[in-house]
């Protein structure tokens, strides 16, 4: 029988990565931890990572993996063991193998199997560590026909063999399959009737097997019972070539081996990007459960729909709110299954943090909290890179070395967490630092440099907080490796707000930042309000309005050079007609309806012609199905089939304050 | 056709073994760590418990120790998953009380090549 092994592939790589991902945080754990009760937990887990991803990969075909794994694996026996010491070294060791591994697996994904070099290097490192390893058996080669022979084998099986199992008619049936098996039992051992215990066994055998089978094949039979039973087993089957030139061929084979360039350091963000999902079995059930529900909706619907009159035209109308409930919560179901808690996100940093912190010379601990908390797990994917660039920057410029923490009288040890929340329709993250803060005098000076602000402008903490968003304004003092990738805070938040998101700071001098990302659970879906504007209607989504206002004529400002202006209960924020920004001619003021939206921390007043109502939209790229129009950020489809533009509240926000 | 509990905290192994097995027209129940094995072989016959050794919870050869205690499963067959280098297992697993054992890595044939040392 033949089986398709390629069907488990992907299972094999989602769950080895998953894995990986668990190995490295227990290990970080470990090395953080001064030796204690879960420190054994923790090298156990770390060993079952490396040792399960090596079973897979051997019973799979995935020999380099295998082997490789299995190295890891014996050399964290010896730290499991105690027989070596869990120490530096080994670990930044350790980790590098993870790493590895990581590219390994990749690699064997995308059919390319790359990194030998790498593979033979980290195996000496670990031998280097522990001591000379003796090379693990390759796996066995494909038996070439072999001659035929003759076996005497006497088998009396031990007493206890039923007890656990072992049925000695099925071995002898499996020697049958073997070859040509004679058979004659051995009654000698019966007990007289009295004693006779059913659930032990007496019998023995002579038996006589003919077959092409070599010896190790005829052994195996036997294998599990061996110890406690009496096997003699006599060949009088010649050797052939065969077998005296197999432990040869192996030792060739192994060295010459594919030799490749050393691979280049392993992405942070790949590895996210898994093809499979696992989803809870509850929520599965839940949506099977909506199905059924909305099937049972759909019933009732026809059987009024069939006898429609005016009376039962009053009876649709309770069956067509439940079909709406069931729509929405078959929906709510359907996103949930993409939803991942962000500890997909989160559990990298561990690392990051940890890495980046030697190479600074910094002593950080990261905190996580809300990892919990669940988001579409594309956003999530796309959440890493920008994630990791605030971390990156936190390390970087917001954490002090440990001497100057110490003269300001903080621990040296500082902390970064990273935060998780929901709140509404959105996840709000947090990268909070406790170093020293946004200095407005440091980035004042960067900014007059860089010719971002005017000559005499005066730079306040909040003006501050939003220039190191303003392109071309690096505050690093020295251009290093972390920071000088020449991608600053500004891509952060342009990636940020292409989620439909938006990015701001908080900061507290001499005490701590906290960047805030604030998204909508989904990419596909939002909650807008519908509004038009002329002969068209629009969609502006719900997270950026504040509020919606009647206009008063008196509360309406004009200021010269600077537009005019709104007064919402003492602070005046700028007006932007839609009606101007989209056609070029706005409705009357008094006979309009104004929303205060706000986006990136900004607010401004929109005039727009009338509220239709709120609406849940499914977005519709603008982009990849037209091109990009500005302000507008993508399109929709309602109801009765109109298409609608939904604006990009964040470009208007800006183009407001220019 | 035989009941059989696959027990594995890898899915990739488990789904290898219990794919294979129902493959060969078995009934297949999986099962992530020994607890849980429990949990579905208590009140059910098996004819054949096939499991992992090194799993988080209750480990394989504890299962064997407990599989045994239930009448059900006194002559059940129970085939351990261990490494080719874990000899100390293997008399762990046989002191235990377990049947025999199956080398990882291996191939789906082989499993059921084994399959006949266990099954009628």
């Amino acid at each position: 029988m033949t089986i398709d092994l390629t069907r488990f592939h992907e299972s094999f790589f989602t769950e080895s990565l998953e894995g990986l991902d668990a190995t490295e945080a227990n290990l970080l754990a470990l090395e953080r931890a001064e030796a204690g009760p879960d420190s054994e937990d923790r090298l156990n887990a770390v060993f079952r990572g490396f040792h399960s991803i090596k079973g897979a990969a051997g019973s799979l075909g995935f020999d380099a993996i295998a082997q490789f794994t299995h190295h890891v694996e014996e050399f964290l026996d010896l730290w499991r063991k105690g027989t070596a010491e869990v120490e530096r070294k080994g670990l930044d060791t350790v980790l590098a193998c993870i790493d590895h591994a990581r590219l390994l697996l990749r690699a064997a994904r995308e059919n390319a199997p790359a990194g030998a070099d790498r593979s033979a290097d980290l195996i000496r490192q670990l031998g280097k560590l522990s001591r000379p390893q003796p090379a693990p058996r390759a796996a066995s080669a494909a038996p070439a026909a072999p001659a035929k022979g003759t076996y005497r084998i006497r088998f009396r099986p031990g007493p206890e063999s039923l007890r656990r199992g072992n049925d000695p008619l099925r071995l002898l049936r499996v020697l049958a399959d073997l070859g040509k098996l004679e058979v004659e039992a051995d009654l000698s051992a019966l007990p007289l009737e009295g004693d006779f215990d059913a659930e032990r066994s007496y019998l023995g055998w002579r038996l006589t097997l003919v077959t092409q089978a070599r010896p190790e094949q005829v052994e195996d039979v036997f294998a599990w019972v061996r110890d406690e039973s009496e096997v003699e087993i006599q060949s009088s089957r010649p050797k052939s070539r065969e077998d005296r030139r197999r432990v040869d061929r192996r030792s060739v084979q192994r060295r010459v081996g594919p030799r490749r360039a050393e691979e280049p350091p392993p992405d942070m963000t790949e590895g996210m990007r898994t093809d499979r999902l696992h989803v809870s079995r509850d929520k599965v059930d839940e949506l099977v459960n909506q199905v059924g529900e909305l099937v049972i909706t759909k019933t009732m619907m026809k059987q009024v729909a069939l006898s429609l009159d005016a009376a039962s035209i009053a009876r649709l109308e309770p069956i067509l709110q439940q079909l709406e409930r069931n729509t929405r919560e078959l929906q709510e179901g359907v996103m949930g299954i993409r939803m991942l808690p962000m500890n997909h996100a989160f559990g990298r940093f561990t690392r990051l943090v940890r890495d980046t912190g030697q190479r600074l010379d910094k002593l950080v601990r990261l905190e996580v909290t809300g990892g919990d908390s669940e988001l579409d797990k594309s956003m999530i994917e796309k959440l890493v890179d920008p994630l990791t660039h605030l971390v990156r920057n936190a390390l970087d410029h917001g954490v002090e070395p440990p001497t100057e923490r110490k003269d300001r009288g903080k621990p040296e040890m500082a902390v970064l967490s990273l935060h998780a929340q929901h709140r509404g329709g959105n996840i709000e993250i947090r990268v909070t630092d406790d170093g020293r803060g946004i200095d407005p005098e440091r980035v004042e000076r960067r900014a007059r440099e860089a010719g971002l602000i005017r000559e005499n402008e005066a730079v306040t903490l909040e003006r501050a907080a939003e220039l190191i968003f303003e392109p071309g304004l690096s505050t690093a003092e020295q251009v290093n490796d972390l920071s000088g990738r020449g991608v600053g805070l500004d891509v952060v938040r342009k990636n940020i707000m292409a989620l439909n998101g938006t990015l701001s700071v908080e900061t507290w001098p001499g005490r701590g930042t906290a960047f805030v990302i604030r998204l909508p659970l989904t990419l596909a879906i939002i909650d807008g309000m519908l509004v038009t504007c002329g002969k068209d209607a629009y969609i502006v989504p719900l997270a950026y309005i504040v509020e919606c206002l009647q206009p008063e004529r008196s509360k309406l400002k004009s200021i010269a050079g600077r537009g005019m202006l709104v007064d919402v209960r003492g602070t005046y924020l700028p007006l932007l007609e839609l009606g101007r920004v989209t056609s070029g001619a706005a409705g009357p003021y008094e006979e309009s309806l104004l929303m205060v939206l706000e986006a990136e921390g900004n607010r401004i007043v929109l005039q727009v012609d009338q509220l239709l109502g709120q609406e849940q939209v499914v977005i519709k790229s603008l982009e990849a199905n037209y091109r990009k129009v500005p302000y507008i950020a993508g399109a929709t489809i309602l109801g009765e089939g109109r298409v609608v533009l939904i604006l990009d509240v964040a470009s208007l926000v800006r183009a407001a304050r220019e | 056709m035989a009941k059989i509990l696959v027990v594995d905290d890898s899915t990739t192994m488990r789904q290898m073994v219990s794919f294979t097995l129902v493959d060969a027209g078995h009934d297949v129940v999986e099962a992530e760590d020994g607890n849980k094995a429990l949990n579905a072989a208590r009140g059910k016959k098996f004819d054949l418990v096939i499991t992992d050794v090194n799993m988080p919870g209750m480990n394989g050869i504890d299962l064997v120790k407990c599989l045994r205690d239930i009448p059900e499963f006194k002559f059940t067959p129970i085939l351990v998953l261990t490494t080719e280098s874990a000899q100390d297992i293997k008399s762990r697993g046989r002191d235990a009380g377990a049947t025999g054992w199956l080398v990882k890595p291996f191939s789906p044939d082989v499993l059921l090549a084994t399959l006949k040392k266990v099954l009628d």
